[in-house]
């Protein structure tokens, strides 16, 4: 599939001749530099964007077709890169109500599902409050919160922890583990390349195009190319490469500081 | 010179039921030539702090003084440039170029003057003028938006530059450039950034105060961060990955070692000389 916005005069590419297939349970990284067609990919997948040329299909229903759309987005949840393009409710805890009671669910397992998401998140305390007013990270992670609820098949996120404290960052990344791990997909958009360590498959775009699809491990192996796609390793990666290079055995899934300290100290 | 915040306290929708105290007590101070560093957890003031250091919300506690005058939105207008956390809401004209050209155009520049410090400012910002100055600033991707928005604030080169999480969303080749515009913008101004992780500014700061539930948690030098990594956990804040390594290694092997925040330094002392059994 490919897909090209057109404003006025200007038509840009921005997805080109992409084909792609996630299975569930999987967890993807996406990775990409600034430009490189990730949310444009993000978009087409739920139906917001219809492709220029090509098609994707949900579970077999394709995203142009009209009377199949309802169950897409049913089964697709997406937190967008902007936590305030998606607020939709006077509070914390009628904005998460909202997707599970377009749901029809009965009331209590709403009442449950509310709960569970803020929890997961590190709302609690702020359900009465209002959306609007909250902080840059709080509305994220209502946001991520949101999305949670539906307990969608496809959990789709677009940065979900760009305004995120390094504490709030580890919760919101297990919850996703926790997601993953319970047989349902994540597509998880980020800068950041420990971040991405955690999944099961990495996808790094470029100008439009998938340039890379393999295991974020063999990822970290592609040094001279990472450059280029501008990514780069975060300092504790870096480090782990460095005591490589003192002849320390650090497997490439430690990403963390505890799973470097255990490689040292063994 | 300098802007000077002394025991600041705001509360939101004062007087009402639902009044919020965002901060109390908070001090703040920074003189051309200086980056002073603003940590804490998500919902700490830290946005709330620079709102009132731009001159956009008023203390209703505290000092708030700017080159010697009082501090409003008056005297700040075109001395201090706040980057705002959603950078993106910044944004209003009907092309890039004439967006980034608004700020010094505001300041009294000459048509031709304020497109060429526009011009400038894309092209520091990592964006190719030639490419992006028609677009509307309205279709843009997440980072190249920001970018924009930063760009707006560095073209009218501000006296205070205050940053609200300049990096997020951006790519490595933007953090990079992002950071050693902060450091240039150094020269000339006083720069205060706000950032939740440690790792990115500490080794550039020349101060680092900690908010954490509206109060100053800490108010301190990176040096001494860096020796002492425990103070992070004391104020509710992680220690940058590095130093976490560092320091749960020398507890392990009952060792201390110097701690540094290079990780190539920190392999070295990890593997040879400090503390090894
Ligand atoms: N609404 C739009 N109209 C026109 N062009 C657009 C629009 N949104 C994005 N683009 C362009 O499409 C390309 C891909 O944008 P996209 O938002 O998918 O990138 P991204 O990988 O998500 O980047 P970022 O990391 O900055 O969020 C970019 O060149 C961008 O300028
Ligand atoms: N306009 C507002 N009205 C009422 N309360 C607000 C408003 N803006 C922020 N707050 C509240 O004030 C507190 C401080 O918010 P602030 O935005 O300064 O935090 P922050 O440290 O910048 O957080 P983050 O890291 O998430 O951006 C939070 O509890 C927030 O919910
Ligand atoms: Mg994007
Ligand atoms: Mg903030």
């Amino acid at each position: 599939m490919s897909h090209s916005y057109t404003t006025g005069a200007h038509s840009v590419p921005a997805v080109r001749d992409v084909s792609l297939d996630i299975g569930p349970a999987e967890y993807v990284a996406v990775l990409g530099a600034n430009g490189s067609g990730k949310s444009t990919l993000v978009r087409l997948i739920n139906g917001l964007l219809l492709p220029s040329s090509g098609e994707i299909t949900v579970n077999g229903i394709g995203t142009h077709d009209e009377a199949g759309i309802g169950t897409i987005r049913e089964s697709v949840s997406v937190v967008f890169q902007n936590p305030d393009d998606q607020i939709v409710a006077t509070s914390v805890e009628d904005d998460v109500a909202f997707g599970p009671e377009n749901l029809g669910l009965a009331r209590d397992v709403i009442r449950e599902r509310v709960a569970w998401a803020l929890e997961s998140v590190g709302l609690c305390g702020l359900e009465r409050r209002e959306p609007h007013l909250l902080s840059g990270g709080q509305k994220q992670r209502l946001a991520i919160a949101g999305a949670l609820a539906m307990q969608p098949h496809w959990l789709v996120l677009d940065e979900p922890t760009s305004m995120l404290d390094p504490v709030g960052r580890v919760e919101v990344l297990d919850v996703l583990e926790a997601v993953a791990d319970s047989g349902r997909s994540v597509i998880h958009v980020t800068h950041d390349l420990s971040e991405a360590m955690r999944a099961s498959r990495a996808l790094v775009m470029h100008e439009g195009c998938i340039v890379f699809d393999g295991s974020p491990g063999d990822l970290l192996c592609a040094t001279d190319r990472l450059e280029s796609w501008s990514l780069e390793l975060s300092p504790l990666l870096t480090l782990a490469e460095e005591l490589r290079d003192h002849g320390i055995v650090v497997p490439r899934a430690a990403s963390t500081p505890a799973a470097i300290v255990e490689a040292l100290c063994r | 010179m300098s802007l000077s915040l002394v025991s600041i306290g705001y509360t939101y929708g004062r007087g009402t039921s639902f009044g919020m105290r965002a901060l109390h007590d908070v001090s703040l101070e920074v003189a051309p030539g200086e980056l002073v560093l603003v940590l804490g957890a998500t919902g700490s003031g830290k946005s709330t702090l620079l709102r009132i250091a731009a001159g956009l919300l008023r203390a209703d506690e505290g000092e708030a003084v700017l080159d010697g005058v009082s501090l409003d939105r008056g005297s700040a207008r075109g001395v201090v440039g706040l980057i705002f956390q959603d950078a993106e809401s910044q944004l209003f004209a009907d092309t890039v170029l004439e967006d980034v050209a608004f700020g010094p155009r505001n300041m009294g520049a000459s048509r031709e003057e304020a497109l060429a410090s526009a011009t400038e400012s894309l092209r520091a910002v990592g964006l190719d003028p030639a490419t992006f100055k028609d677009r509307s600033p309205f279709s843009l991707s997440g980072g190249e938006a920001r970018r924009v928005a930063i760009a707006g604030v560095l073209a009218f080169h501000p006296r205070y530059l205050l940053a609200d999480e300049p990096t997020a969303g951006l790519d490595a080749k933007g953090r990079r450039a992002m950071r050693s515009l902060l450091l240039e913008a150094r020269a000339k101004a006083g720069v205060v950034v706000v950032s939740h992780g440690a790792e990115e500014f500490l080794a550039d700061a020349d101060r680092v105060i900690v908010l954490s539930g509206g109060g100053c948690a800490l108010s301190s030098t990176p040096r001494e961060l860096v020796a002492t990594p425990s103070m992070f956990d004391r104020v509710g804040l992680r220690a940058p990955d590095v130093l976490e390594v560092q320091r749960l290694a020398a507890s392990r092997r009952s060792a201390d070692m110097p701690y540094t925040l290079d990780p190539a330094e920190a392999a070295r002392s990890l593997t040879h000389g400090g503390g090894q059994r």
